[in-house]
């Protein structure tokens, strides 16, 4: 079971625990599917984390972090490189694509 | 270090040097099989003949030989069957593997490197190496597994002799956020590099692994093999992309331009590069367990 960030959470993934407000009312049940509406409800409530099933389509937090920090490293690389840019952006889409679905 | 005299810092690399020699290195056997699995005109039976000199080497190449893993039908009951079967690539990547991985001394849990990711680094080097050089066309491409795996072994070389020196060499690359390289430099005036070149040059190693240790940083100023040196600077550039391992640092090594143009691949080709490279990879994993077993 894996707390993601509402951020991170996409359509498909399954809840494993379910979601109460801060009044302690049920919003969503565990075992649901999360729908576009769905999360959308969860967002505006102000919902910030959720348990959803590990699979391996999903990404924990810490993988999502890793990520970042390498587009972020890639960034900054190619702030310092003149017309090689566009060869840079190509690498790290194909590099942050791979990492992106095949953890 | 600042304020301190060239003579000061030559004293002190010669201290640096002397120390290293007394390296336990490579056993003569590992030196004997690296050299002549590296030659054109070897044979399988004087590859076993090496082998049977190191009881436990023989032991570990049998029982890899007959593990699942291989699946292969009979018993194989000597070492030459198992080169036979196993094919001089295969026995290569696996004596590099437990050779590097007697260096790593994984039973002392004292270094300041933690030995899982820098397995793992050089293990995703070796992968990446050896997947460019088949795009590359280039000839008996898993033979560059091993520039991969060995390129900057010089490292631990370091790590283990000076462990005091080392530590200082990290702390100092992390507080001025600079790279390994300059802080080595800073402490020692040399950097792995060189001492792993040097490493190689005292094992009898191939001229184009010394390179490729010299010059995997700056690929443009090797003399004979430029090309090999570019393909291990892009090796290590990927591997530390794709999450196999790393030395401590949070960032990336600075991308070479120079060294991408030498490899001569198109970047629609990557996302397969880095499927086979994720492939190997796993592999290679699997070598550490049967040499920790």
């Amino acid at each position: 079971m894996n707390e993601i960030s509402i951020d991170n959470a996409k359509p498909g993934m399954i809840i494993t625990k379910s979601i109460t407000n801060d009044n302690g009312e049920k919003l969503v049940k565990a075992g649901s599917q999360l729908d576009e509406n769905l999360l959308h409800t969860l967002k505006n409530r102000g919902i910030e984390t959720l348990h959803i099933e590990a699979s391996d389509d999903a990404l924990s937090d810490e993988e999502t972090e890793e990520i970042q920090q390498l587009d972020q490293n890639f960034e900054e690389m190619i702030e310092n490189f003149g017309k090689e840019k566009e060869l840079l952006e190509k690498i790290k889409t194909k590099v942050i694509d791979h990492l992106s679905n095949n953890e | 270090m600042p304020g301190q005299s060239t003579e000061a810092r030559i004293k002190r690399l010669k201290g640096v040097l002397n120390e290293i020699e007394d390296l336990p290195t490579l056993s003569p056997i590992f030196q004997k099989l690296i050299q002549i699995l590296n030659k054109q005109d070897t044979t399988s039976e004087e590859v076993s003949r090496i082998i049977t000199r190191d009881p436990s080497l023989t032991a570990k190449i049998l029982q890899i030989a007959n593990s699942p893993y291989y699946g292969f039908r009979a018993d194989v009951s000597s070492a030459e069957k198992a080169v036979t079967l196993l094919g001089f690539n295969e026995i290569k990547r696996i004596v590099h593997s437990i050779s590097v991985f007697r260096l790593l001394d994984p039973d002392n849990i004292d270094f300041a490197l933690d030995r899982k990711k820098l397995w793992h680094f050089l293990a995703g080097c070796g992968a990446f190496s050896s997947v460019f050089a088949e795009h590359m066309d280039l000839e008996n491409p898993h033979s560059y597994f091993t520039h991969g795996l060995l390129h900057c072994i010089g490292i631990i070389a370091l790590e283990k002799h000076l462990p005091k020196t080392f530590k200082r060499i990290l702390q100092i690359r992390d507080q001025q956020n600079t790279t390994l390289i300059k802080a080595e430099k800073q402490v020692i005036t040399l950097s792995h590099c060189e001492i792993t070149s040097w490493l190689f040059e005292k094992w009898n190693l191939p001229e184009d692994l010394i390179e490729v240790a010299r010059y995997h940083k700056n690929p443009f100023d090797a003399e004979e093999h430029p090309e090999i040196c570019s393909l291990v600077n892009q090796a290590s550039f990927f591997a530390r992309c794709l999450q196999m391992g790393d030395l401590g640092n949070p960032h990336l090594p600075s991308f070479s331009i120079y060294a991408w143009n030498q490899l001569t691949i198109d970047t629609e080709d990557l996302p397969e590069i880095f499927q086979e490279a994720e492939d190997r990879f796993n592999e290679a994993k699997q070598y550490l367990q049967f040499v920790r077993e």
